[in-house]
């Protein structure tokens, strides 16, 4: 997912550190949709279609919030998610 | 009749608030349990006994300022009689199973009491006073619970904590006819643990899986070896042991298919606490194409194998007839093992407590008991940023 993505992101290559699940990632992209997320979690398998994670963000110096499919939040460096499926009972 | 007539009296309520032992039999009031003194310098047990003057219910002024006593005449530390109130002694059947022995008179000096509060504790203190100058530990508030009678109440005892604090009337919010548990893993326990001790009148469950080892340890209280010896279906367990603290708790053993989801049609509520997602999709399809109100919980826990711990969420997702369309955004509603893809299963007591009290809350703001501003239909709690978020609102 992370480095040579060009996408939608900004000129200069700055990186940001963030945590997925638990653990650290860097990323390039200044925005990360629902799906970036959820395959930053999840990045050696491709996530069927119909399957709904929670996903969430939290940052300290930003807002904490939720990304439902269609939905992306601005990164910031220390940006925490987590992606889970939240169907066990 | 005996618990509706204290919960319609202030003053008798209070009786029993403060601890003391109270029965209402037929028109007669009785406070149990008593300590006095015998003629023999020993501390015993009687009880209290006046009549109710009542006007629909309503307790009035005490129409008189005597009462009667059962046991022996209450003597001064030294053995001698309280001849202060002693006004007759015979015994007398006042209704059935009702045997007093002396009746007592103290005046007090505007000439009346003012409520049976009054007029029960002052007679109360003059008998006890004298025992409590033996032991001062010797009580009438004893705090036993007060039994209710079969109907006008769930419970098998007095909901004392809601009546002692004042919240009666609110507790009844929650007096809703029937509500319907589908599924009884941890999160679905704990559900029915906190549902139990509210007013709903019929608690539905509904699960066909045996209450096992394993399941010992992410559900409310300590279950038996010997219980796990027995081998039942958790809505055997589980209506077992909500039975010794309330009725209506009625148990399916069965689980939720195209065949018998009808038998979830006539519910005030529903908490949908099941792993596969084609159940999620069946019951609320069908709940909410009967308008039925419902609230569906599930979560996951991750471990972290480097860091070894757990990361995770728990999810509470609410759907009504007012807002419904949400649910597919926030639910997998497709597959029929959960396991499919990146199967995690850790379950923690902790975490299935915690997002079934969320849900209850839930519910009860839905029922108006709790104040509920933004309306939230969607919240998830997250374990390594302590978040909680709040989703798909009504309220703004």
């Amino acid at each position: 997912m992370n480095g040579k993505n060009s996408g939608s992101c900004h000129d200069h290559n700055k990186t940001y550190s963030i945590i997925v699940n638990g653990r650290p990632r860097e990323v390039t992209e200044h925005h990360l949709t629902y799906l970036q997320v959820v395959q930053l979690a999840y990045p050696s398998e491709t996530p069927a279609e119909r399957v709904v994670f929670t996903v969430t963000y939290s940052n300290q110096h930003g807002r904490d919030g939720s990304l439902v499919e269609g939905q992306k939040v601005t990164i910031k460096n220390g940006t925490i998610f987590n992606v889970n499926k939240t169907d066990r009972s | 009749m005996s618990t509706k007539l204290i919960d319609l009296n202030s003053d008798l309520r209070k009786l029993v608030d403060e601890g003391y032992e109270v029965e209402v039999k037929e028109c007669f009031l009785i406070l149990h349990s008593v300590p006095y003194v015998n003629s023999k310098s020993e501390i015993t047990y009687g009880a209290l006994v006046t009549d109710l003057t009542l006007n629909n219910d309503r307790t009035t002024r005490p129409g008189n300022h005597q009462v009667w006593f059962v046991g022996e005449h209450p003597c001064k530390k030294d053995g001698s009689i309280i001849s202060a109130i002693r006004h007759t002694t015979a015994t007398q059947t006042l209704c059935d199973g009702l045997v007093v022995h002396h009746r007592f008179s103290c005046k007090p000096p505007v000439g009346y009491y003012e409520d049976y509060f009054e007029k029960m504790t002052r007679y109360e203190e003059i008998i006890s006073a004298q025992a409590r100058a033996i032991d001062a530990t010797v009580t009438a508030r004893t705090f036993k619970p007060v039994l209710a009678s079969e109907e006008d109440s769930v419970f098998c005892y007095r909901d004392s904590a809601s009546s002692r604090v004042g919240i009666g009337g609110l507790a009844k919010k929650l007096a809703v006819e029937r509500v319907a548990l589908v599924g009884l893993g941890g999160s679905g326990s704990y559900v029915l643990d906190l549902v139990a001790k509210t007013h709903v009148r019929e608690i539905h469950l509904f699960d066909g899986d045996d209450f096992l080892q394993h399941n010992a340890f992410r559900a409310p209280g300590a279950a038996s070896i010997s219980c796990l010896k027995r081998k039942l279906l958790k809505v055997e367990y589980f209506s077992e042991m909500y039975k010794e603290m309330r009725r209506g708790i009625v148990p399916h053993p069965y689980y939720i298919d195209d065949g018998n989801v009808d038998d979830l049609s006539d519910f005030d509520f529903v908490f949908l606490c099941v792993d596969k997602p084609v159940v999620r999709k069946l019951v609320s399809d069908f709940l909410n194409g009967c308008s039925i109100p419902f609230i569906d919980v599930g979560m996951e826990l991750e471990l972290v194998e480097e860091q070894l711990c757990i990361v995770g969420t728990g999810r509470v997702t609410m759907s009504t007839p007012e807002k419904s369309a949400h649910f597919a955004d926030h639910v997998s509603l497709h597959g029929d093992d959960a396991d499919d893809l990146y199967g995690s299963n850790i379950q923690v007591a902790d975490m299935n407590s915690l997002i079934a009290s969320m849900a209850v809350v839930k519910w009860k703001k839905y029922c108006g008991y709790y104040q509920d501003n933004y309306q939230e239909h969607q919240s998830a709690y997250v374990i390594n940023t302590h978040q909680l978020t709040r989703d798909e609102m009504l309220g703004v």
